[in-house]
């Protein structure tokens, strides 16, 4: 395994790009705990992210005419499709709210799925999968959807933090770097309203195209992949409904969106590594 | 860079009633008298300091003099309290000024509006030449660099502005913040004051005497009430200042509780001021309640001061780059002058021998002359390049003994 990887990596552009993401990534990632820690300012990871955003962008353009296919037929094409999404709109984020903190404190999640990503990267030579245009949509919903919850989840756990140092230690240096409550408030709720039409659409294209595939397993709709996605989905309903309803606000709503992400991952994690009827297309 | 003079008293060698006494009348009057004494003089004068920067002129001493002349109490005892520095230590005292590290309170934000004030008040008066130029906008930019490179004006340091700050910590920006004034004194002024700096224009005061409410009410555009409509104000606040005195405490975690309920959980940042604290502390246990009492504002500003203490050699180093910069920049400019003298000097003396050369060899074609004067012109300029470059890139003593020794600056060095 090693040593195709060490060779795929020498000799294949994409494999050299997505090890050129996971080292600036890795730079960002350590840069970015000194600047969380309070050892240094928040300068440098910015331009560390945008290089990265860079090589993704370069890697999806080499799956795409290179391979001819969009970067949702390998495990490793959408892991890179979810990093590039998610490191586009922290940059976006970051540049609107100006607090590095939000950029120094994504570094680590975007290292760990450049690695993620090197990890799941097939043998040389396997051929890419057979696809129904209705998995297509189902995966690049999904993405989409995933994105939208993990800056969600992301921003509710920065929100927990930020109300902990605000209401035990509010005069520790991390705290003047980070972005406003009401920011990361407003930021988790318009992330998980983008995810959350998203993964419900999904999750309707995946039932349809189930529904229609004849290899489908008797009681697939008990499968844990689609109970874990709607049970987060069902939290993030809750979400919206406890917002609108009662009034929730602050700590239980970021409370909320991390635990629907939770959900959601185990969702993904049982359809990608676990044998499941969602898993019966995807190499 | 020697000619630079600095003549002056601060809060670190004068006392109070001595820098009360440092006022000058006339301004224009007083720095033309200074520049009988200098080429160049500015006048800095704020409530911590008095100081008299100048170019130039024979001997620093007379304008320690003169400023002597104008303080009441003997010499001798003027003397030691009044700082005489010149050369590099001179512009350097100004850049630490200007940065605010030689202020009371390391790292406000006052001095370099008031630095800039003086600057363009010695413009007006007719005070300032090229070389004082040069350092008061040496010094604006370090100020402005120390400010954006260093955090040492970042934090507050007041309990007002604190309280200010966490408030912006909850809510972002505080433009369209609610504010909820608990007391009529001089502390929720001071608390007001620094809210209406951040933007805050909705503000409610709750006091005992509705007289003293409306007072103050009145210098800030805001509503006055009396104690009793604490609670009818308080689901419509974001932030609550309570700096009243009382036995027990005016605003109970249960009316927060209940102002959280109509508000739909949109936070309220409750600062407690007064001593004792005027807000029930089981508000802490409230989810969006951030309460902070005096204890926790004064670990906020100790931690300010603390962080900017450490900031310090940053801003020392800063300084000092600074302070090379402005060396070089007058070494050049004196090195230029220096320059063109040595070069006409040396070109008199050679337009001189030519002149009597031709005399004697009148027989010289056009040609001929034409080429003798290239030729010396170039044994000029090739046995000058070796000084002109030291005094160009030498370092000052060097450029010293090059100067004497060619005569350059003196006008001696023409042969006559």
């Amino acid at each position: 395994m090693a040593k195709l990887l060490a060779a795929w990596i020498v000799t294949d552009v994409e494999g050299g790009l997505l090890l050129t993401t996971l080292s600036v990534f890795t730079a960002a990632a350590l840069l970015g705990l000194r600047v969380i820690a309070g050892k240094r300012r928040g300068r440098p990871v910015r331009p560390l992210l945008t290089i990265g955003a860079f090589a993704l962008t370069a890697l999806l353009g080499a799956i795409i005419f290179g391979e001819g296919h969009p970067p949702i037929y390998r495990r490793y094409e959408t892991v890179v499709l979810a990093a590039w999404v998610v490191v586009m709109g922290v940059l976006v984020v970051d540049r609107r709210a100006r607090r590095p903190i939000l950029s120094s404190a994504s570094a680590p999640s975007l290292a760990l799925l450049s690695l993620f990503a090197i990890l799941l990267v097939p043998a040389p030579g396997a051929a890419a999968p057979d696809m129904r245009p209705g998995t297509i949509v189902h995966i690049v919903l999904a993405v989409l959807g995933f994105v939208g919850f993990t800056v969600a989840a992301g921003t509710g756990v920065l929100y927990l933090w930020e109300i902990r140092i605000l209401k035990r230690n509010p005069s520790v240096a991390v705290a003047r770097r980070m972005p406003p409550l009401e920011q990361l408030d407003r930021l988790n709720f318009f992330a998980a309203g983008f995810g959350f039409p998203f993964l419900a659409l999904s999750v309707l294209a995946g039932w349809i195209f189930l529904a229609t595939t004849p290899e489908r397993a008797t009681g697939w709709w008990l499968d844990p992949t689609v109970l874990a996605t709607v049970a987060g989905l069902l939290v993030y309903g809750l979400l919206f409904l406890a917002r609108a309803c009662l009034g929730w606000y602050g700590r239980r709503i970021a409370w909320l969106s991390v635990i629907g992400f939770f959900l959601a991952v185990v969702g993904f994690v049982v359809a990608r590594f676990c044998p499941s009827p969602n898993a019966i297309h995807i190499t | 860079m020697k000619r630079y003079v600095l003549v002056g008293l601060s809060h670190k060698t004068a006392p109070l009633d001595l820098r009360e006494k440092c006022r000058i009348e006339d301004p224009v009057e007083a720095i033309r008298e200074l520049r009988e004494l200098a080429d160049e003089a500015a006048f800095l004068i704020t409530c911590n300091r008095f100081e008299i920067y100048a170019h130039g002129g024979k001997d620093p001493e007379r304008v320690r003099e003169w400023l002597v002349a104008r303080l009441p109490g003997s010499s001798a005892e003027l003397r030691p309290l009044i700082y005489l520095r010149t050369g590099r230590n001179a512009c350097k005292h100004l850049f630490f000024v200007t940065a605010s590290l030689d202020s009371l309170v390391v790292g406000e934000t006052q001095i370099r509006g008031q630095v800039k004030q003086a600057y363009l008040a010695a413009i007006g008066a007719g005070g300032t030449g090229p070389m004082l130029h040069k350092l008061f906008q040496a010094a604006l930019r370090v100020s402005k660099q120390v400010s954006e490179q260093t955090g040492v004006g970042r934090g507050n340091v007041s309990v007002a502005g604190a309280a200010a700050d966490l408030a912006e910590r909850v809510f972002g920006g505080l433009d369209e913040g609610r504010v909820l004034v608990v007391g009529a004194g001089e502390t929720a002024e001071l608390v007001m004051f620094h809210l209406q700096a951040r933007g805050v224009a909705h503000f409610r005061i709750a006091n005992r005497s509705l007289e003293h409410a409306a007072d103050l009410a009145k210098r800030f555009g805001a509503e006055a009430g009396p104690l009793e409509s604490l609670e009818t104000y308080l689901p419509d606040s974001d932030v609550v200042v309570a700096a009243a005195g009382a036995e027990k405490p005016l605003i109970s975690a249960g009316a927060l509780k209940r102002a959280l309920r109509k508000r739909r959980g949109r936070p309220i940042v409750a600062i407690d001021i007064a001593v004792p604290r005027c807000i029930d502390d089981r508000a802490d246990r409230l989810d969006n309640v951030y309460r902070y009492d005096m204890e926790a504002l004064s670990a906020v500003t100790e931690d300010a001061l603390r962080h900017r203490r450490k900031e310090f050699i940053q801003c020392c180093t800063l300084v000092d780059a600074a302070a090379l910069r402005l060396a070089a920049e007058t070494r050049a400019r004196e090195a230029g002058a220096w320059i063109t003298e040595l070069r006409e000097a040396y070109q008199e003396v050679a337009a001189a021998e030519l002149e009597q050369l031709e005399r004697h060899l009148p027989d010289l074609d056009e040609e001929g002359r034409h080429r003798v004067r290239r030729t010396v012109y170039r044994i000029i300029r090739k046995l000058l390049h070796p000084p002109v470059t030291a005094l160009r890139e030498g370092r000052p003593e060097e450029a010293e003994v090059i100067r004497r020794a060619f005569r350059a600056g003196t006008r001696r060095g023409r042969g006559r």
